[in-house]
Order: C-alpha cells, then structure tokens, then sequence
C-alpha cells in the first residue's frame, strides 16, 4: 500500500509540475509593452526614411502597380476594423520578390513580389501576413529582443544614422521566429476570410514561390528557426471556408499591372 | 541474535549493519550509483545506453551480497523514469526540429520537469552513493521500498543457502 502511494507521489509531483510549468508565463516573447504605439510610429517613420534611401529605392508612385497595390490594401484595412496603426505601404522598384515590415504600420513591398503574384489576391495575402506582423507587435519584439530599450530610446531621441541603418538592416536580413510566423499566418489566414479573399492565396503563392526559387533555404529550415514552408502551405491551403464564401473580385488587370513593373 | 532479527522483520532477511559489511561490499555499492553517471555521460544522446549500463551491473553484482543487490536495484529502478523522460524529450526535440512541430509551452514545460527531475535524481544519487560507502541503506521514495523487497525478502524457493545437506 504504501509502494503505491510512493507511486502516486512521484507521478503526481510529474504530473503537477508539468502542468505548472506549461501555464507559467515563462519567457514569452510579448512582455510588456513599453513602447507606446505613437512611439512605434514615430520610429517607424524614421527607420522607412532610411531603408528608402540608404538601398536606393526607387518608389512606384502614380502608376498602375501602385495604385492596385492601394486598391488591395485599403481592402484589406477596411476589412480589418479598428488598428492602432497608420498603415503606409511603399512600393518600391526591386527584382527580389519579398515584402516586409517596419515598426508603426509600415510595409515596404517589392515590385518583384508584385510581378511574382498571379493576382491581386497572392499580394492581399502576403500583405495580410506582414500586417499581422505588426498587429502582434513581432516586429517591435524583434527590434528589442536584438538592440534592446536603451537602443530604440536613443533612436526616438535623436539617435545618429548609423543606428538607424543598423536597425533596418537587421529588419531586413534577420527573420522572425517560428512561433510568429505562424502567428502571423493565422492572422492572415482570418484577416483574408474576412475580406472575402481565398485564404488559399497565401499557400498558392509560397508554393510557387518555393517551386521556382529552388529549395536552397527549405533544407537548412531545421536549423534556422524558420517554420517549414511545407506546412504552412498546407496550413492555408487546409483552411476550412465559410460555406457561404463569396470571393471579392478586385476588378484589377493584373497583366497591365504586371507589365508596367 | 540471529533469530531475534529475523522475527522483528518478519519475512525479511535481517538488515546487515555497518560493521558488518566488507569495505568491497561498499565500494560495489557505492558504484553502482557512480557508475551511472559515467553512462548517462556517454549515453546522452541514446538514453538507453546507460540502462544498458546499469543492468548488467546489476546482474553482475546482485550476487555478490544482499546490500550490493539492494543498492544496484535502486540505482537501476531509479533511473528509469529519468531516463524515460530524457527520451521523450530527445524525440520530441527532435520532431521540433525535423518535422515541425510547435515548440509550445506544453514541451517548454516539460523540459523544465525533466531538468529538475535529473537534478534530484544525480542529488538523490550522490546521498546514496555516500551512504552506502558508509555502508548504510538510503531509500528512495518508491524504488527504496521495491529495492529492499527485491533485496531481503525470504524467498524459501529461491534461497540455495542450504542445498548442501550431510549424507543421509
């Protein structure tokens, strides 16, 4: 009898202690948020001034892609409700098919990401991926976990150039960790549904993506913290829609689009 | 005496003092916890290999005396679920990285349990292997009990110490 109470010890304190351990707010990656939105901003705009200028890029402005690039994301925020944020989305002349977010609404998009696209929907979905970044913060999260507090103050207080370029650069080559972005495509997936695009998009097009830009980065994805593209893919392209889905159609000629990048 | 003890602990074969016990019984004793550690080092990233470890030297020295048979038990019976855990954790950590699991809070806080879990065992371990260079028993929770049972228990069909019998 008393063997098995011996047993039930151990296997309780196993038990309870796993428990305990799992719902412990360990070292989450949110923490508090000690920058304020207006903060983010005001660093968002500095960082989008210098990653325009420091990598030379030239800006689509009037032109067919940028106003479809408009026509998709004003949906899109539409779509959203209510945010913190002042979203501006620059759409600059680059071959490299990527997109991505700096601080306070900011997205910097790739005309080649554009050109990649089949249509304005693959764009609303890899757009709806970054506005999820920035809607969970990962960005700031990012910025902080590499430079820290004292580093973004300094920077919102005047902070030299050279910090400022720092900061972009590490935006730009550095990637975010798995869990936000996965984070980020749940956000995305939802956001899509909710404007009426097939959240299928984002599978679709990191399925091409992945087909003709080789495997090359799938294969070091075990060690690289990056979520593998395999699985995102069949996450979006498994999402279960409303039966009554009706797509919104965006009444953009995509291959005029294309043919002025 | 001899009959006094074995009346006290009915069932059970008397416990050895220390006086008792040979310096060699201790120091068999006494390794088959240090023993673990040396396999826990070279079997980490195959937590089977230490089991391995200790279950042969359980076999090879449960002969040797009932005190060296009761501590090489516990050190093999405690172990396991360490060892288990180590596993599970290697597997899981692997699929994390492999296949693409979520690294959650649910696996975050396992690790934890079987961090703590490792650290009491080697603490637990260390105790035990001191006490039994003194040539004294230590009873882990559990395994101490199943270990002395295993170890002392009078087992008449088991017990060869009389097979020799003058001629009749």
């Amino acid at each position: 009898v008393k063997t098995l109470r011996d047993a039930l010890i151990i296997l309780g304190l196993f038990i309870g202690g796993w428990i305990l351990f799992s719902y412990l707010p360990w070292f989450s990656e949110e923490g508090g948020r000690v920058i304020s939105v207006e903060q983010e901003s005001e660093l968002g705009d500095l960082l989008s001034e210098v990653a325009l200028s420091d990598y030379d890029l030239d800006r689509f402005e009037g032109t067919a892609p940028d106003s479809a690039l408009e026509r998709i994301t004003d949906h899109l925020l539409e779509s959203y409700g209510l945010t913190e944020y002042d979203y501006n989305f620059y759409l600059v002349q680059e071959e490299v098919v990527n997109a991505f977010a700096l601080p306070g609404g900011n997205i910097v998009v790739f005309s080649g990401l554009m050109d990649f696209a089949e249509g304005p929907e693959e764009v609303a979905a890899v757009l709806a991926h970054e506005i999820g970044h920035i809607e969970q913060a990962h960005v700031l999260d990012r910025l902080m976990a590499e430079f820290g507090l004292t580093i973004l103050f300094s920077v919102l207080s005047g902070g030299d150039a050279m910090i400022i370029s720092e900061l972009v650069q590490s935006l730009m080559s550095s990637s975010f960790s798995r869990r936000q972005e996965a984070e980020a495509d749940d956000f995305a997936l939802n956001l899509l549904e909710k404007s009426r695009i097939n959240p299928h998009a984002l599978g679709t097009f990191f399925r091409r993506l992945k087909r003709e830009q080789g495997d090359w980065d799938s294969t070091l994805e075990p060690i690289l913290s990056h979520p593998s593209l395999n699985s995102r893919i069949k996450k979006s392209l498994e999402f279960k829609l409303d039966p009554n889905f009706q797509a919104v159609d965006f009444k953009i000629d995509w291959e005029r689009v294309r043919e002025q990048i | 005496l001899q009959e006094l003890h074995n009346t006290t602990t009915s069932g059970y074969h008397p416990l050895p003092q220390p006086d008792e016990i040979e310096i060699r019984e201790r120091e068999d004793a006494m390794g088959a916890y240090l023993m673990m550690f040396a396999a826990l080092a070279a079997g980490l990233p195959l937590p089977v290999i230490n089991l391995i470890a200790a279950i042969i030297y359980y076999f090879v020295n449960r002969g040797k005396s009932r005190f060296v048979n009761f501590h090489s038990l516990q050190s093999v019976l405690s172990q396991l679920p360490t060892s288990l855990m180590n596993a599970v954790a290697i597997f899981w950590g692997i699929r994390i990285l492999m296949e693409d699991w979520e690294f959650n809070d649910t696996f975050k806080g396992y690790l934890i349990v079987t961090l703590i879990a490792n650290l009491l065992y080697i603490a637990f371990s260390i105790v035990a292997a001191v006490r039994a260079r003194k040539g004294r028993m230590y009873y882990f929770l559990f395994f101490g009990r199943i270990a002395y049972d295993s170890a002392f228990r009078i087992r008449p069909e088991r017990d060869h110490s009389n097979i020799n019998k003058p001629p009749s």
